[in-house]
This record gives C-alpha cells, sequence and structure tokens, in this order.
C-alpha cells in the first residue's frame, strides 16, 4: 500500500529509479511468490484439463503461462508451467500463498499419476525488469545463451555451485522482465555476482511502478476469485479452442455474449491532490456523485519521478470513461490513464 | 430405453449398465478385435464443472479396481473414482439426437452442458 511518502523514503525511491534509468533495468527479490513441483506422468495432461491455456505441445525446456480457474470461470492463480522433462513440471506463480493453487490442483487428482511438492522454501527468486532486462542477466549469467528470447522462454544451468538457475522470461513489470528461480546452493554465487555488477536491489514499490506503467497483473493482486481472466486482462492466456478445462462454459459464455462486464485500467490521482489523499490496495472506488461501488484499486505506486500516485485497477467497464469523476471509498479522487498518458 | 431403468433406485454399493450401454460396449469392444468386453469406468480431473468421465476398453483390472459383473461385461472402477460413481447407471443414447454413452450419477449436484462433466 501507498501512505503519504516521507521525505526519505521519496529520495531513497528517486535514487532507485535513477539507477533503474541507467541501467534500463533493475533487480528485486519478491518476498511473494509460490512454486510447486508437479511430478508424474499425468501432470501436464491434468494441468491441461483444468486451466485455460493448451498445454500438451509443451517441449521440455519451454514454460507457458496458463490460469487456474474454479468452476464459475474466478481466477484462483496464475500460472507459469515449466515443463523441466516428461515427468518434472515447476509451476510457478507470484500468489503469496501456495495454498490455492495446491488446493485447486489436488482437489481434482482422482486417479491421475501426478503429485504436488512445495518447493517455494528451496528455490529462491530475483525478478530483473526493464527494457534493458535481458542484457542485465546476460551480464549476471553470461553461461546462458538468450539471443531471440520471447515470453516464455527458459534458459536453465543445471548446476552452478550445484544448485539449479532457471532464467524464465515472464514480462512480469512489461517487456523483457525475467524470472530468475535459483537453487539453494547457487544462491550465495548469484548473490556474489550482484554485488560485484554493483546492482543494489530495488524495492517492490520499484518493481510495482515499472508494472503499473506498463498495466500488467500480477497474481495476488490483479487475480483473485472475484474475477475471471477476462476481467484481469489476462485474454492471451486463454486457448478458445482447447476444448473444455473447469470453469470454461461460463468463461466461453462471457466472451461469445460480449458479457465481461469489468477490466484492468490504470489511474492516478488527479491533479494536485497527491500531498493530500492516499490510496490504497482494496480500496473501493465509487462515482463522485454517489452510488453503489464500481471497482476496486488493486496495485498502488509512486512514481519515483514525481511522487503522484499511480495505479491499477478493476473497474466496471461502464465507468471507464473520461466523463464520469470517481473516487476511493477513502475519499481520493482518481483519474484513469490512458495508454497516451504517461 | 429405459427410463424406469435409469431412474430405478441403484445401490450405492455398485455401478449398474444398462443391457443397451452393456451392448454398445460388447460392440465397440467387437470392432477393436477383443475377445470380451472389459470396461473401465472412472473419473478424473477436468471437463467445465471439474470432474469428467473416463471410458476405455481395457485387458484387465487393476489391482485397486472394484470389479462388477453387469449385463454381460465386466466392468473396473478405481477405488479412488468409485466414491464419485457409487450408485450411477451407464446407459446408452443414439438416434439423432442421442449423446452416446450417458452417466446418470445420483452423486453429480451440477453437470456441464456436454454432460461429460460434472460437480459434487
Amino acid at each position: 500500500m501507498t501512505a503519504i511518502a516521507t521525505p526519505a523514503a521519496t529520495a531513497e525511491l528517486f535514487e532507485q529509479y535513477s539507477d533503474y534509468d541507467a541501467r534500463d533495468a533493475a533487480i528485486f527479490e519478491p518476498e511473494f511468490g509460490s512454486t510447486l513441483g508437479h511430478v508424474g506422468h499425468d501432470a501436464l495432461d491434468l494441468l491441461h484439463r483444468l486451466t485455460t491455456n493448451s498445454l500438451l505441445d509443451l517441449e521440455d525446456g519451454e514454460a507457458r503461462r496458463t490460469v487456474l480457474t474454479n468452476e464459475k470461470g474466478r481466477i484462483i492463480d496464475v500460472i507459469w508451467v515449466l515443463r523441466r522433462s516428461e515427468l518434472e513440471l515447476l509451476l510457478v506463480s507470484d500468489a503469496p500463498e501456495s495454498g490455492p493453487m495446491r488446493q485447486g490442483i489436488e482437489r481434482f487428482t482422482i486417479i491421475e499419476d501426478a503429485e504436488l511438492n512445495d518447493l517455494t522454501a528451496s528455490l529462491k527468486r530475483w525478478y530483473v525488469f526493464g527494457p534493458g532486462a535481458t542484457r542485465l542477466v546476460g551480464e549476471l549469467l553470461p553461461e546462458l545463451d538468450l539471443t531471440d528470447s520471447e515470453i516464455g522462454s527458459v534458459r536453465a544451468l543445471d548446476r552452478l555451485d550445484g544448485g539449479v538457475v532457471l532464467a524464465l522470461r515472464t514480462d512480469a513489470a512489461g517487456p523483457e522482465s525475467w524470472l530468475l528461480i535459483v537453487g539453494q546452493p547457487a544462491v550465495s554465487e548469484i548473490t556474489d555476482r550482484i554485488t560485484r555488477w554493483g546492482l543494489s536491489p530495488a524495492s517492490e514499490e520499484l518493481f510495482d511502478f515499472v508494472r503499473i506503467s506498463n498495466t500488467q497483473p500480477i497474481a495476488g493482486k490483479e487475480s483473485s476469485e472475484e474475477i475471471n481472466p477476462l476481467e484481469a486482462g489476462l485474454m492471451h492466456v486463454i486457448d478458445f479452442d482447447k476444448g473444455c478445462y473447469v470453469g470454461q462454459e461460463v468463461i466461453a459464455r462471457l466472451d461469445t455474449y460480449d458479457k465481461v462486464q469489468r477490466s484492468l485500467v490504470r489511474f492516478t490521482l488527479a491533479d494536485g491532490e497527491s500531498d493530500e489523499a492516499t490510496v490504497s490496495e482494496k480500496d473501493r472506488i465509487v462515482p463522485q456523485d454517489g452510488g453503489r461501488d464500481v471497482g476496486w484499486v488493486t496495485s498502488v505506486a509512486r512514481d519515483p519521478r514525481t511522487s503522484q500516485t499511480v495505479g491499477l485497477a478493476i473497474l466496471r467497464k461502464a465507468y471507464n470513461a473520461d466523463d464520469v469523476p470517481l473516487v476511493t471509498d477513502q475519499g481520493a479522487p482518481i483519474t484513469l490513464l490512458r495508454d497516451r498518458d504517461q | 430405453m429405459a427410463i424406469a431403468e435409469t431412474s430405478q433406485f441403484v445401490p450405492l454399493n455398485t455401478v449398474r449398465v444398462t443391457e443397451k450401454a452393456a451392448s454398445k460396449a460388447i460392440e465397440f469392444a467387437e470392432k477393436a478385435g477383443r475377445a470380451s468386453c472389459r470396461l473401465r469406468i472412472a473419473v478424473q480431473g477436468g471437463g467445465c464443472s471439474g470432474l469428467q468421465y473416463v471410458l476405455e476398453l481395457v485387458d484387465g483390472p487393476d489391482d485397486s479396481d472394484k470389479v462388477i459383473n453387469e449385463n454381460g461385461i465386466e466392468v473396473y472402477i478405481p477405488k479412488r473414482a468409485f466414491v464419485f460413481l457409487a450408485g450411477t447407471v451407464l446407459d446408452f443414447s443414439d438416434g439423432l439426437n442421442g449423446r452416446g454413452f450417458e452417466f446418470h450419477n445420483p452423486n453429480a449436484k451440477r453437470t456441464c452442458g456436454c454432460g461429460d462433466s460434472f460437480a459434487v
């Protein structure tokens, strides 16, 4: 959440942004995120039957994003499925807890040869983000060939000091974001390399600022069982031709009959309000003229250059218009940002 | 068919296969070159409602299968799937509007449009 920034905090964020701006990239050690191992002959087939994207053609060493939905077509989790081998998958999420993903899969594991193991504690993560992220990953991990990478690309170092290092291009904060997933034996070597390159880890707020600027949803904030993947801006990870999966009928109906009620929007505090008003995640959004709430705030950060608050929100489509003044339930007036506004 | 046959009380310790479904299963087994009809009925995760039926011709039972002899065929049901299938009648619906094999499952609280998937 964002409250009124102290001058020291603002200066620190500005310094981080200056580093980021100079390198065109930054590194961030998230405290959120979960990783499950999914092992067995039926693991991939089961996930294909439970989630929105088509997974059956996933090859060893490839990753694809998919959404685990419930019977109502609402989001349980957004998952990167990384195929390590025919029998071994890694399920990578930015959600703070692995429980919902685990329960959402185990609930429907009946006769399948598929077992889940929580690997969150044994794998450390770093995000490298920004337009120059691929170059920075290449500097940190010169052993990896990053040419021709695209979203979903995976590069692996199977043994660095005895630990696995996986670089997964997720574009989580915008173009060219990489998630480094590092086994414990290799953590100190990666930490040393980060230090040697003189990289000061960025804060979650800078990561969120860049992510919000690119209108990128993240699991745990822009995904919940209150919304469906179409509302969360995840249309591109739905395969409408793959056939049945849990929640498919609902999602197909919403799309076919154009019944999607809400969308992901970017906003800022209205001009001149930044010093007075605060916005927090989960604040409800209401029309300034009154009436029932029409959405809620999902992510908030400060622009390091101006200290102005920016954020993402889920908003009813009918209110996604310039001529409807909106405020949060805490009284902060918000202005919706379009792509042309930066 | 046999609306009466499917709606009649089926004990929860078994699964019934109607004569028509058994006859169709035997027909498929013969077409597949099998000397006898051994049918596995199971449930797996997936489908719009979360669980979907699985029907397959097999060579014999697995160790954990419940075995039922019904209308001339052998039916195998994995024990982990049986909890979702207890009391079910497997029927066959043909004709222009028929949907092939149909499950009348008293445990299903909701089914999807195509009838292949259900929730308990």
